[in-house]
């Protein structure tokens, strides 16, 4: 498997009145074609950030500030608008959690797709140039381009599995329930073939039938049209259901990555392990649920050492000056925790998770 | 958009009592105030006690109020707007020939006002802070703050060099063109008289930028501040996640939301125009509707006045209906 997208040391930085918050703080990811990556993190932590990031809209007054996106043998952050125009939507697309306020309410569903087609798709793939020559030339061409637009939106439609689409079409978003919205959204970013899908939060707004059938859909593009996936989540349960790989990601940075199995089953950073202990279980005869006490650092004034360290159950002195590098920790895995390799030992002894956990470091 | 025909109705309905406690409220006015309009349309010492008494009787003035009140309400049904004291003419006559003229000045100064708005409150919000921002809000703070006859006499003071642009009336003496619609400018191109239209044009420049003026102020932070709502949304950023540029996105994506409550506050806000319509017509000497109403009110026209403020009265009416119109053509989520 090719490397389709690379993230080195990333920095995404609001400069804000209030002085710099560091929204992304030197994140590392690689992503393989045709896979599908996880990012797991509470709130606030720079999830959607780093997704914008690499479609090159970050919002004012945040920068990418450091740090390469390397997309296809490219660097993204080197691009100019107008190169990175051809990219977005064509080969990266991206689509987000709330399909009310990401669809646009004043333009017909049908309009909003025939417009990606329209963008991306070379002018001899939707339409062969009319034999006509002369005045009606250019308007001929222009409606063949769009019907050629239309017939291809209504078979993504048909594919994303939205009944009678050519009804549909006409219709505006409101008149779409959530889970339609959802497809037609999908629809809109599959019209080009992207080679790389964003989904920032897909499901997170959806009741949880609804949510199994976007994530059914999310797998079968995954397996039919082979588009690699980034998948931004703070439902280790979506992630777990769809992803190969997973990244954990606290306070702007990686804490841990590694295959969805040991992320879930063995996780090895203190953070991930927390948000393993506040899932309830199935099958669990009482619900065990511990919140990870405290709240996610300030990104405008983290601490000197690892950001986790307020919150952190082993933490030790060197944790609260030291940034903890990242890493790795076996084939694919990566750690940013001093003590990952005593914290794993202590685990294999007591025996899978769940078990009360005390590190007696000092 | 669907328009349901009897929620249209209901709503035109609904415009009645509105209607009918205009009428009420411009009959009590006008009656309430001392000074009495036959003698004051006499003038002093030139005719008798009697003459007076008839001219009362003439025009059902003697009778009691309410008597008076319910002939001019079932007078308008019939089309009868009562008759002019001080023109001698019937006041819906004296009205209909001066519409066109401010009619004409509205919509100059409706587009000038739009002209300047649009372009302003959209690049304040699209590039929000920047050097054309700042410079907007400034001058949107001075326009809305600024009386309209005082930006009337600066211009005249600053520009009324009489042969570019004059400071009254609607066109050069004995240049007004071919009458179609009433409106000079239009009926002065329909005719491809172009000696009118540039005298039109010149008389109609200063008191129309005069007019305009609060309007724009008004528009312009209405456009910016719904603007700077919209672009923040996430359709937006998706849009732009297509692939679409920042102009396409901003006047495609963008503007057509942001129009939908900037034409709301336009419409009604033609109502305002109305007003200040009154002030800039007597500034610069237009012969409107507006200076007709000042006037009839010094004269003590009774039925003119009531007359007219009925005429403003409706158009206000029709310009909120005419938003509610716009808003549910605009905005396909709600339904008339
Ligand atoms: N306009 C802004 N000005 C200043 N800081 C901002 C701005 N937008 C975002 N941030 C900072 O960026 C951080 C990361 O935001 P981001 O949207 O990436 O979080 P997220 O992980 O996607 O969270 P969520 O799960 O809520 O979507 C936020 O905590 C915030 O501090
Ligand atoms: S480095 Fe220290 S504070 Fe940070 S997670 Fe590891 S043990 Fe906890
Ligand atoms: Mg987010």
């Amino acid at each position: 498997m090719a490397e389709l997208l690379k993230i080195k040391d990333l920095q995404v930085h609001f400069f804000t009145d209030y002085g710099v918050v560091k929204a992304v703080d030197g994140i590392d990811l690689t992503l393989q074609e045709g896979e599908a990556l996880g990012i797991l993190g509470e709130s606030g932590c720079g999830k959607s950030m780093t997704a914008l990031a690499v479609m090159g809209l970050v919002p004012f007054p945040g920068r990418i500030t450091g740090g390469e996106i390397i997309f296809a043998g490219r660097d993204l952050c080197r691009l100019t608008e107008k190169e990175m125009r051809r990219i977005r939507g064509k080969e990266i697309a991206m689509i987000f959690q709330d399909p009310l306020t990401t669809l646009n309410p004043v333009l017909k569903v049908g309009e909003q797709i025939t417009e990606a087609i329209r963008l991306h798709h070379e002018e001899g793939d939707l339409s062969p140039a009319s034999g006509r020559r002369g005045f009606f030339r250019f308007w001929e061409d222009r409606r063949r381009r769009e019907m050629a637009a239309w017939k291809k939106a209504v078979e993504m439609m048909e594919k994303v599995g939205i009944p009678s689409p050519e009804l549909r079409m006409e219709e505006y978003p409101h008149q779409f329930s959530g889970g339609m919205r959802q497809r037609a959204m999908i629809a809109i970013a599959l019209s080009c073939n992207p080679r790389l899908l964003i989904a920032d939060e897909l499901t997170t707004a959806l009741d949880v039938t609804i949510q199994a059938q976007i994530l059914d859909l999310m797998r079968r593009i995954k397996e039919d049209f082979r588009t690699s996936i980034l998948f931004i989540s703070h439902d280790l349960g979506a992630i777990s259901e769809l992803c190969d790989r997973a990244a954990v990601m606290y306070a702007g940075k990686i804490v841990e990555t590694g295959s969805v199995q040991e992320i879930t089953g063995a996780p090895f950073h203190p953070y991930t392990q927390g948000i393993l202990a506040s899932i309830p279980r199935l099958g669990e005869k009482e619900y065990r649920i511990k919140p990870i006490p405290g709240n996610v650092p300030d990104l405008g004034d983290l601490p000197a050492g690892c950001s986790f360290f307020p919150r952190c159950p082993y933490g030790q002195a060197k944790c609260k000056t030291e940034l903890p590098p990242l890493e790795e920790a076996g084939e694919g895995r990566q750690v940013r925790c001093f003590y990952w390799r005593q914290i794993r030992a202590q685990r294999e002894e007591e025996g899978g998770i769940g078990g009360e956990l005390s590190f007696a470091g000092d | 958009m669907t328009i349901n025909l009897t929620q249209f109705i209901n709503r035109l309905l609904q415009t009645i009592p509105v209607v009918i406690g205009v009428t009420l409220i411009v009959f009590s006015l006008m009656h309430l105030t001392p000074g009495d309009p036959v003698e004051i349309m006499m003038g002093q010492g030139s005719v008798t006690e009697g003459e007076i008494q008839r001219i009362r009787e003439e025009l059902g003035l003697h009778l009691p109020l309410p008597i008076q009140y319910f002939r001019f309400v079932t007078g308008i049904f019939k089309g009868d707007l009562g008759y002019s004291i001080y023109y001698r003419q019937p006041a819906g006559e004296v009205i209909f020939a001066r519409l066109p003229a401010t009619f004409e000045l509205m919509v100059v100064a409706m587009i000038i006002s739009l002209a300047i708005a649009l372009p302003l409150g959209l690049i304040s919000a699209v590039r929000q802070y920047s050097l054309v921002d700042k410079i907007g809000t400034i001058g949107a703070l001075l326009g809305v703050s600024m009386p309209g006859f005082w930006l009337g006499l600066l211009l005249i003071m600053a520009f009324s060099v009489n042969w570019i642009f004059p400071v009254a009336g609607r066109i050069d003496f004995g240049m007004a063109p071919q009458r179609i619609t009433g409106l000079y400018l239009l009926d002065s191109i329909l005719t491809f008289n172009w000696p009118s239209f540039w005298s039109a044009l010149r008389h109609i420049l200063l008191p129309a930028i005069t007019l305009g003026m609060s309007m724009t102020a008004l528009t312009m932070k209405t456009i910016r501040s719904s603007m700077l709502e919209v672009i923040r949304e996430d359709y937006i950023t998706f849009a732009r996640a297509k692939g679409l540029s920042r102009s396409q996105v901003v006047l495609k994506h963008a503007l057509k939301n942001a129009l939908i409550p900037t034409v709301t506050v336009i419409t009604l806000n033609m109502g305002v125009l109305l007003g200040g319509n009154m002030i800039v017509e007597t500034v610069f000497g237009w012969p409107g509707l507006g200076s007709l109403v000042v006037n009839a009110i010094f004269n003590r026209d009774y039925p003119l006045v009531q007359a007219s403020v009925l005429i403003y009265a409706i158009t206000f009416i029709i310009c909120n209906l005419l938003a509610d119109f716009l808003y549910t053509v605009l905005n396909p989520r709600v339904k008339f």
